[in-house]
């Protein structure tokens, strides 16, 4: 409005030489001038209310998956006032919310024209999530221009709470082919150490603070040459616990916010964390460097824990390490571990130390994030081997024997059947 | 549509004095101020339209030294008159044309500057023509109701004969008082922030 702005502080400056000017040339037309100039003053002066606006947002839902449209309906009503407003809903540039979704259909700013009458506006947007995470409704900003410049320029948003959580795509597999599916019973490879007490013996060791004193044994305590307190162990209800670490470090990250390892890490994650609940295992869940940690169960409710864990995980800027606390827990936990990461020549010895510490078999989903990134510039991606091969050859020689590495390449093959790969694995060992 | 209207009132309002010099018989002034300050309106036309205030501002200052070395005082003292124009007092009255098309080329400029920032930030176009055209009608509204009433009252002023002031007294009155309004719609002004969107 800078503009009509110094149109009005012309006409407060012209009547003073329209006034010399009269004088000068005895002329009364220039009257007329010098009362308009007046005129247009009293107008301007005279529409100098500040506007009450009142505005209201709606999202139609607050829960979606990855890829999926939020429609977002803004209402304005505006009493009073004189001028131009600027109204722009959620997204706001610079926040979370405009990093997690994307326009679809119609636009999230609007320009309303408030003149002598009341003005109410409905406007309708459609959003699609094309990020993972948790955000916080912002609400609605405003700035409000007065064409004259006798109001001052206002600002003012108003703020909604709520939160629309954006969940990873995940695969749902309805079942699993009989060869791939676990046996019934109890496993005789690492048994469950959580779940309740069974009646079934299994050995005698130390007391360990927080164990149950009814399962002392006072006749091997008497027997012990140390003089230590000795407990008998029993075997737990439940089939077998699988750790899943998931690699949250700067490896995880190549490509775009929305693809890359870490995202399609994420989604495998819970594909998988969501089949082998199904099938009784007790599942846990370490995000390493520092991230979340999910101690592991088998109940139906794991996996809504898992997945709040990973909607609000973002990923570290730190390389690869898992602290030695973990490491332990893990490893005293007698669990079959599944580490997802992006092995590179920078994290391969650091792979390599966590799967050793961890005393038990592991598999490594190694997620290749090469040609999806080329997917991106190409178009078309080359699902060729030379990503693996170039892997094997280089870096997957430097594991343990104990780890076994599935490469996934998340641009050419699906989740489904990285995770009938995974089964498949984990029954050859089950045997 | 509202585009058109404003720079058509951008464009012709400017030259009004002059087509009325030329009427009553100014040809050479009349022509020479229509060439000047067409001139003006072509160069602004070759920089996008938007600088077409250039034009008012000519005009109007080309008709206050007409005026002025025309009538009153000055070419009392000097003995010559730049021209002799058979009703002065229309000439003089047209000067209300320039003013109203200067305050119009400016609300262009601003609808000009604000229809490509907003297309740029992601408005969509013809809500934002319509909310501009909206606002530049009621500016038109006022500017027009503005230019009628003063008219009007001028009429009723020397129709009636209400005051018989002389002219310096009226000067000083006059003075006093534009100058206190001007600085309180400067002040006014002032006070307003320049908040970006």
């Amino acid at each position: 409005m800078r503009e009509i702005i110094k149109a009005m502080v012309i006409l407060a400056m012209i009547p003073a030489f329209m006034a010399l000017l009269a004088t000068v040339t005895a002329s009364r037309p220039y009257i007329m001038p010098l009362i308009f100039s007046l005129l247009v003053i009293f107008a301007a002066l005279s529409l100098s209310e500040k506007p009450r606006i009142a505005l209201s947002l709606e999202f139609d839902k607050d829960i979606v998956h990855l890829g999926e449209e939020v429609s977002v309906k803004v209402e304005v009503s505006i009493h009073e006032g004189y001028g131009l407003i600027m109204i722009r809903g959620p997204p706001i540039p610079r926040t979370d919310m405009a990093e997690g979704f994307e326009l679809v259909k119609g636009t999230n700013v609007h320009v309303v024209f408030k003149g002598f009458r009341q003005v109410h506006r409905e406007y309708e947007y459609v959003l699609r999530a094309v990020k993972r995470g948790s955000y916080p409704v912002e609400g609605v900003s405003f700035v409000y221009y007065h064409p004259f410049g006798i109001v001052e320029d206002t600002e003012g948003s108003v703020k909604v709470s709520g939160v629309i959580k954006v969940l990873p795509r995940v695969k749902l597999i309805s079942r699993l082919p009989a060869r791939v599916r676990p046996k019934e019973g109890v496993p005789s490879f690492s048994p469950s150490r959580l779940g309740s007490y069974s009646t079934e013996f299994w050995s005698v060791r130390e007391y360990v603070v927080g164990y149950p004193y009814k399962f002392i044994n006072w006749k091997a305590t008497a027997r012990n040459a140390g003089g230590n307190l000795m407990v008998n162990e029993y075997e737990r209800e439940g089939v077998r616990t699988i750790a899943l670490l998931m690699d949250g470090s700067l490896w995880m990250r190549y490509g775009s916010d929305v693809e890359n390892p870490l995202e399609y890490g994420i989604s495998l994650v819970l594909s998988l964390s969501r089949v082998f609940l199904r099938y009784g295992y007790s599942v846990g869940l370490w995000v390493f460097p520092k991230g979340a940690k999910v101690p592991p169960s088998p109940d139906s409710d794991q996996y809504y824990r898992l997945l709040r864990a990973l909607v609000e995980f973002r990923g570290f800027s730190e390389i690869l390490t898992l602290d030695e606390a973990a490491i332990r827990r893990i490893a005293g936990l007698k669990a079959i571990a599944l580490i997802v990461t992006n092995v590179t020549a920078g994290n391969v010895g650091e792979i390599s130390r966590i799967s050793e510490e961890l005393r038990s078999r592991a598999l490594i989903v190694d997620i290749i994030p090469d040609t999806i990134l080329m997917k991106n510039i190409v178009g078309d991606p080359p699902c060729g081997k030379w990503f693996v091969r170039d892997r094997v050859e280089g870096v997957y020689g430097r594991l343990p024997a104990s780890v076994k590495v599935i490469t996934w390449d998340p641009a050419c093959e699906g989740v489904g059947s990285v995770v009938a790969k995974i089964h498949r694995h984990m029954m050859v060992w089950d045997q | 549509m509202m585009r058109l209207a404003l720079i058509s009132v951008s464009v012709i309002f400017p030259l009004l004095p002059f087509i009325a010099l030329l009427a009553q018989g100014s040809e050479a002034i009349g022509l020479a101020g229509i060439a000047l300050v067409g001139l003006v309106e072509a160069l602004s036309a070759a920089r996008r339209g938007e600088n077409l205030n250039h034009a008012s501002w000519s005009s109007l200052i080309l008709v206050m030294l007409i005026s002025l070395l025309s009538q009153g005082y000055i070419p009392y003292l000097l003995h010559v008159a730049l021209t002799s124009v058979q009703n002065i007092a229309v000439f003089d009255a047209s000067m209300l044309f320039p003013q109203y098309s200067l305050v119009v080329s400016y609300i262009y400029k601003s609808y000009s500057r604000y229809a490509r920032e907003l297309s740029i930030k992601g408005f969509e176009e013809g809500e934002v023509s319509a909310e501009l055209n909206s606002l530049a009608g009621s500016l038109l509204i006022i500017l027009s109701s503005a230019a009628a009433a003063s008219i009007a009252l001028y009429c009723a002023i020397t129709s009636f004969r209400l005051f018989g002031v002389d002219p310096f007294t009226a000067l000083i009155t006059a003075s006093a008082f534009f100058i206190l309004t001007a600085r309180y719609i400067i002040n006014r002004i002032k006070g307003s922030h320049n908040v970006q969107f």
